[in-house]
């Protein structure tokens, strides 16, 4: 007995020094930090870079991977490799890697949050490779979003977005409705009115919901305010339960209770599960997406025939404000090759790639130096988004208050959801991110 | 092969040769403890008393144990949340397991394969799982409703109510009691026939068989149960995370789970600091309320050497 | 008489176990069927219960959308040491706390319990700052070794187990001059075999399933998971659920099929009390 556990125990630890070994061969050869390539053929040294980003549909990666491959033909100084790493995860593993001291070269982010992450101390200054006259082709908005509290750019816009309402082109014939006619909130509700079918006590068609889709109270509280809604960006004071934000909150309420709170819960649930689309099967006839939202009807709902219209006006003369946002491509803190991951951050969000990626992909680009030539841009649906973008704001929320939404997101909800009257909720809310900002 | 190292160690006693055995079969164990938990806990324990973002650390006293008991809004409400759910989870699906591990127990045609398909959800690991199941808990078209309305009850908006989103995770572990199951089953199969024998030669009917008998036996089998559920319960993540869908813990925070707000601190707003804390307190929550079942084992739990005491 | 009482009781119990089985496989059937729609119709609302036509090469395509032949082979490497450390060093360990009395034990296994208590975000990003500068990130070494060191979870379960053996079956041993590694090799070892298989099995089930882990610690495609790959059809904004649904299935049919062949070896009985007498 004694001799077969020690020929196991053998036997165990071959195995291990026989892994280890193999592995540690691999990750020479295939190493983040780019320790350049086994063969010595080539004079200079190949530097490895790894690109992060969360896109992993056939609608995106192969187009990703084609740009990274004319990247890497184009020149022999770096190898690009795009690695996809699903959302949500891939920030776990990025903060493991930076803890770690070996993150990798250059990751796709949310463009909201880059003022925080700089101030965090989590991303690469660019400044020093990203110079004002690549700056000068962006849109200053999206810019200012990529530069910190210390005036640093820390990240280049890659993409950005905007939302709209999608709507169903045979209900609107035949309810005879003209989406041109749909300007502010009230021309909204009267076309929903009449796109609204009910069979008994059942609804088989809904015309209008407000936060459905990738619309939420967010959405219509920034239409009205024409921006920001929760504080004041000066004082960054709260400004929750300002009585703009209750005619909204209340507005929204009475368009779910309108159609029921039942019809509300069965069609919330059938879009976040993710498998079922209303609106691409013809239910509800208009939605609030963003415009993302077109490659994925591309998939579920091919012979959909359906237009976009800018978020109508709170009152006439408003404005058609849509709240948006980007991504941006950003190094983390302490990747080997700064130098290196911008010359790759450039060729993305250099204009012909940028034109290619739009024309593929079927997103924005947040250069300001494009023109109606692009193939891209002669597509019906993306010149109406294409002025959505023109009236789009995107909230970067400030450090100071940083994670208020955590707080106030809960109990604006249950005035939405009608389990507190909505002006009660905004207050309770008001008080809760006022205690917030007193606790910081 | 030992006891010439035990002579060189000069242990010659009989409790000495005890405890010189006891580490050595505790050994793999001690080694991954050494080397990859303890450094990290005493890690997360020193960096729960600072400002720690996983690039710089200030060390900040107990600010973030006092905020998290008198500031932090949500620290609460995600303790509560996990509270309610744990009490809900516990105790179903520990007496779904007993129950369908004793009617697994019978002789009955198609045994087999009622086994595999009872223990088949606890198998199906990844997300998709946690997919279907909101497919399953649609208010309008699932399965679970239209069960419902087959006897007369109009079921709830279940992942869309803020009340029943915790019953719909519960719902949906007590369909996966298939593991828990299948070790009541390996306990019950080992007890004797002749016990029930005896018993039914002294009157006693089915459910005394099973308070008297089954019950006793497998007792070890549910306090493991019950401590694992305890662990398990207090660290549900992915639930809130999925059915959330943004990790937000809506609607109206009734998902925003312990574990949820801890992961949010850590890795969205890079907080480490206090999310250690906040892991910490956790950590304390669960050993006082696992010490207290420990110490109920003795009133409860059966072992066949006899010793409770530990 | 009292046959015929039996049959009835039977009758009603097998009409029960139907109808929880029913339920059990609907979200399986679901899922098979969603496997077999096309993308349109997983998409529609309401959904359909069965595909209107079912696209029964969904399960070649989706395969061929990423080498899940070679992740399939790597997920079974990682599966097969897993299986191997945890249950030699389960056992050694549990044996250890449950039938030698040693200086320490009741503190040691405080700790062993404690370590179970321990939120896994605490130790996640500190292990993967370990496991890094030994250079074990992007392989395997990360989601093998700690298998060989026990598991907190499972040394508890078969304590637990152990503890129902009669400790005079050990004491007779030790009279008769036997060792603790001939006891627990030669006479506890094949009284809790099912216990041994439930342990592989769950560490089959785990290592099998685990995303977390090989999503942290692998980077090289090459060296993906079957649950990694899984990732392939989930996108920003749209899933390729039929796929993913179809290859979530093929995946569990291992686990089932080894279920279903040795399931007696899992829950048979341990004999215990038998070997007692």
């Amino acid at each position: 007995m004694k001799k077969r556990i020690s020929v196991l125990c053998l036997a165990a630890a071959m195995i291990l020094t026989a892994f280890s070994g193999c592995s540690s061969s691999d990750s020479q050869s295939s190493g983040s930090a780019g320790s350049g390539s086994e063969s010595n053929n080539t004079p200079t040294e190949t530097v490895e870079l790894e690109f992060w980003g969360w896109w992993s549909s056939d609608a995106r990666k192969p187009y990703i991977q084609e740009m990274v491959d004319n990247f890497n033909e184009s020149q022999d100084q770096y190898k690009v490799t795009y690695v996809d790493i699903p959302f949500g995860d891939i920030f776990t593993k990025n903060i493991a890697q930076i803890a770690a001291g070996n993150p990798c070269d250059i990751m796709a982010n949310s463009m909201e949050e880059v003022r925080f992450r700089a101030n965090e101390d989590q991303v690469e200054a660019l400044d020093e490779y990203i110079t004002d006259d690549i700056k000068s082709y962006f849109y200053d908005q999206y810019i200012d979003a990529c530069t910190g509290d210390d005036g640093v750019l820390y990240a280049v816009p890659y993409s950005v977005d905007t939302r709209a309402i999608y709507y169903n082109k045979a209900h609107f014939e035949e309810a005879n409705v003209d989406p041109a006619s749909i300007q502010t909130w009230d021309d909204l509700i009267a076309a929903a009115d009449k796109l609204d079918q009910k069979d008994g006590d059942t609804w088989t068609r809904v015309g209008f919901m407000p936060v459905l889709g990738n619309g939420g109270v967010d959405t219509w509280m920034i239409n009205a305010n024409k921006g920001v809604a929760w504080f004041n960006t000066e004082t960054l004071e709260p400004t929750v339960n300002s009585d703009v934000n209750k005619d909204v909150l209340k507005w929204i309420r009475d368009r779910i209770d309108h159609y029921g709170q039942a019809e509300y819960d069965n069609l919330s649930a059938a879009f976040s599960s993710g498998m079922t689309d209303p609106f691409a099967s013809g239910t509800i006839s208009m939605l609030v997406h963003t415009s993302a939202y077109t490659s994925s009807l591309a998939q579920t709902a091919p012979d959909l025939e359906y237009g976009v219209i800018p978020l109508p006006e709170y009152k006439a003369g408003n404005g058609h404000t849509a709240n948006g946002g980007g991504f941006v491509l950003e190094v983390p803190k302490g990747a080997k090759n700064v130098a290196a991951s911008c010359e790759f951050i450039k060729y993305a969000t250099s204009k012909d790639t940028q034109d290619f990626l739009a024309t593929k992909i079927g997103d924005f680009s947040a250069r300001n130096d494009f023109d109606d030539s692009s193939e891209f841009f002669q597509n019906p649906i993306t010149q109406d988004l294409a002025k959505c973008l023109e009236e789009t704001s995107t909230v970067i929320i400030p450090n100071e208050i940083k994670g208020y939404t955590d707080v106030i997101n809960p109990l604006i909800e249950e005035g939405t959801l009608g389990i507190t009257d909505t002006d009660t909720a905004l207050d309770n809310a008001q008080k809760a991110f006022e205690d917030f900002v007193a606790s910081k | 092969m030992f006891s010439k190292v035990l002579g060189k160690l000069g242990i010659k006693t009989n409790q000495g040769r005890e405890t010189f055995y006891g580490y050595i079969f505790i050994l793999p164990w001690l080694i991954g403890l050494l080397c990859f938990t303890l450094g990290p806990m005493i890690f997360s324990f020193i960096t729960s008393f600072a400002d720690y973002n996983m690039r710089s650390i200030e060390f900040t006293g107990l600010d973030n144990y006092i905020y998290m008991f008198t500031k932090d809004q949500l620290f609460g409400k995600s303790f509560m949340n996990t509270l309610v759910y744990s009490l809900m989870n516990i105790p179903l699906v520990t007496i779904g397991g007993v129950i369908v591990a004793v009617l697994l127990n019978k002789t009955i045609f198609g045994l087999r394969t009622f086994r595999t398909i009872y223990y088949l959800p606890s198998i199906m690991v990844g997300v998709g799982t946690y997919f279907l199941w909101m497919l399953l808990l649609d208010p309008a078209n699932g399965l679970v409703n239209a069960a419902l309305s087959v006897i007369g009850i109009d079921g709830p908006a279940w992942l869309t109510d803020p009340n029943w989103t915790k019953p719909a995770i519960v719902l949906m572990h007590l369909w996966g009691l298939g593991g828990q199951m299948l070790l009541y089953l390996a306990r019950l199969q080992s007890i004797p026939n002749d016990y029930y024998e005896a018993a039914s030669l002294d009157g006693a009917n089915a459910f005394h068989k099973f308070i008297k008998i089954t019950v006793p036996l497998i007792s070890p089998i549910i306090f493991y149960n019950l401590v694992i559920g305890i662990i398990g319960s207090f660290q549900v993540f992915q639930e809130g995370y999925i059915f959330s869908g943004n990790g937000s813990g809506s609607p109206a925070g009734s998902l925003l789970f312990y574990n949820l707000l801890v992961w949010n601190n850590a890795f969205k707003n890079f907080d480490t600091g206090y999310a250690n804390a906040m892991c910490w307190f956790l950590f304390a929550v669960v050993m006082i309320l696992t010490v207290i079942v420990q110490k109920s084992q003795k009133k409860w739990v059966y072992y066949e050497e006899g010793d409770n005491d530990d | 008489m009292i046959e015929k009482k039996i049959t009835l009781g039977k009758i009603v119990l097998f009409i029960i176990l139907t109808l929880g089985a029913l339920i059990i496989l609907f979200p399986i059937f679901w899922m098979v069927s969603t496997a077999l729609k096309s993308a349109p119709e997983v998409a529609q609302y309401p959904p359909t219960l069965l595909p209107e036509e079912p696209l029964w090469e969904n399960f070649a395509i989706a395969w061929q959308k990423a080498p899940f032949t070679q992740y399939t082979i790597n997920t079974l490497i990682i599966v097969f040491f897993t299986i191997i450390g945890g249950v030699f060093s389960n056992s050694l360990v549990a044996y250890g706390f449950a039938k030698i009395d040693f200086k320490g034990k009741k503190l040691l296994f405080k700790v062993v319990l404690a370590t179970m208590m321990i939120p896994g975000f605490i130790t996640l990003v500190p292990q993967y700052v370990i496991f890094s500068k030994i250079g074990w990130v992007d392989t395997y070494l990360p989601l093998i070794v700690p298998a060989f060191c026990a598991n907190a979870f499972h040394i508890f379960m078969m304590r637990q187990f152990y503890r129902t053996i009669p400790n005079e079956l050990i004491e007779a041993a030790k009279v008769d001059g036997a060792g603790h590694f001939y006891i627990w090799g030669k006479l506890i070892m094949p009284l809790v075999k099912p216990v041994l298989a439930t342990v592989a099995l769950i560490n089959f089930k785990g290592a099998w399933g685990d995303f977390q882990g090989p999503l942290l610690y692998l980077s090289d495609r090459a060296k993906y998971t079957l649950q990694l790959g899984l990732q392939v059809f989930k996108g920003e904004g749209y899933t390729q659920w039929n796929y993913l649904m179809a290859i979530s299935f093929l995946s569990m049919i291992p686990i089932l099929i080894l279920f279903f062949c040795f399931q007696n070896y899992f829950i048979q009985g341990m004999n215990t009390s038998g070997a007692v007498k």
